[in-house]
């Protein structure tokens, strides 16, 4: 009968337009390390705000009728706490540098309507200013598909296990960048 | 009205029934402190291959079900922690034959685990596992690709349904934070590892 209860009540989150909590942000150790041999500069990070301070206008969420929050309150928020922390696994993070890494988030989608396959997918711009001087401005984008499923709960646990891996994406795109490593050099 | 909750029971039983239900393994960083032993000043490094870093595993949950996760993406923070507690430097190793890379990072030791998992419920009618189990083996190799010390670890954990709430994944936390803080303990005892 517990079972029973259980199985209810999963089905009823994945059925009727629930709002669940994303899952925190987890670091990609190998994007780090990449980050961490390219060069020893210090970063700050600053302001991230979504793209005409309109995040529902960003975000694209097709999840079978239901929602997902961010764990940080917004997920403009999200990028910025995933940022600080690929940085601080990098051994480059220092709130007190004056190069400061700044974004502003223009895409944040995700879909998992399909039966068979979920995807997600984010662009943002990302500044860099050196002593208030602006010396880089660059959009990077990313995508990310895994296996889904036909059912709805089976479905959301896909997704949560799979949407960070598009803001590792986004971040190693922006660390892979030649120009955003001389920027903080 | 008896017709429709019918409906929706065998609806729900074939939707939920036999699946495989992703969970995370990852434990708390946290768990892991440094405590008192004094730190040991050299760097090391650990290697995990691209093929184990993208392995997913399929191991019994409850009622029949199954459970997936990947056990060293999910793990490897745990690994990183560890060693940070013990080693004032810790490099991710793409290569362990890297050894341009080992001479210019200084590095003394590369850990190199091995991880197999198992589970399983002792409810009939929920899917989570109520016991699971870790068996991590660790290598430490020197520079040349020697080893110097080795450990085989059994860590355990065991969750009841109460305490799941949300976190499907508990007795899996408990093993992995068993067994990391029991190889915690072993890098302190190491005298090879010094």
């Amino acid at each position: 009968m517990r079972g029973l209860y259980i199985a209810l009540l999963l089905a009823a989150v994945a059925l009727s337009g629930c709002t669940a909590m994303a899952p925190e942000y987890r670091p990609s150790y190998e994007s780090a390390q990449d980050f961490r041999d390219a060069g020893s500069g210090k970063v700050a990070v600053g302001q991230f705000k979504a793209d005409k301070d309109d995040e529902p206008a960003v975000t694209e969420m097709r999840l079978r009728g239901s929602s997902m929050e961010s764990p940080y309150g917004s997920y403009s928020a999200y990028l910025k706490h995933a940022l600080e922390r690929q940085l601080q696994e990098s051994q480059r993070l220092d709130p007190s540098s004056d190069a400061v890494v700044s974004g502003v988030l223009l895409k944040n989608a995700v879909d998992i309507n399909g039966f068979s396959v979920g995807t997600s997918s984010m662009k943002a711009r990302f500044m860099v200013h050196r002593g208030g001087k602006p010396i880089y401005d660059k959009v990077h984008a990313a995508q990310h598909e895994w296996p889904s499923s036909f059912t709805g709960v089976t479905a959301f646990e896909a997704l949560f296990s799979n949407y960070h891996v598009t803001v590792q994406k986004l971040i190693a795109s922006l660390f892979g960048d030649k120009e955003f490593q001389a920027a903080v050099k | 009205m008896k017709k429709i909750s019918v409906f929706s029971l065998v609806f729900v039983a074939l939707a939920l029934g036999g699946c495989t239900r992703t969970i995370n393994i990852s434990p708390d960083e946290n768990a892991f402190k440094r405590g008192d032993a004094p730190m040991v000043n050299k760097a090391v490094a650990y290697y995990i291959s691209d093929e184990d870093r993208a392995k997913k595993v399929v191991t019994p949950g409850g009622g029949g079900d199954k459970v997936t996760y990947a056990p060293y993406a999910e793990l490897e923070s745990a690994l990183r922690h560890v060693l940070k507690t013990r080693y004032s430097d810790v490099y991710l190793l793409k290569s362990p034959d890297d050894k341009a890379y080992l001479a210019e990072k200084k590095i003394s030791y590369v850990f190199i685990p091995r991880i197999t998992t198992d589970s399983s419920s002792s409810s009939a009618l929920t899917w989570p596992p109520t016991d699971f189990s870790i068996n991590l083996e660790c290598q430490a190799m020197d520079t040349i690709g020697k080893p110097v010390w080795q450990t085989s670890i059994e860590g355990k954990g065991q969750a009841s349904f109460s305490e799941f709430k949300s976190n499907f994944g508990l007795a899996a936390h408990r093993a992995a934070e068993d067994a990391f803080t029991q190889l915690q303990r072993q890098l302190i005892e190491a005298k090879a590892l010094h």
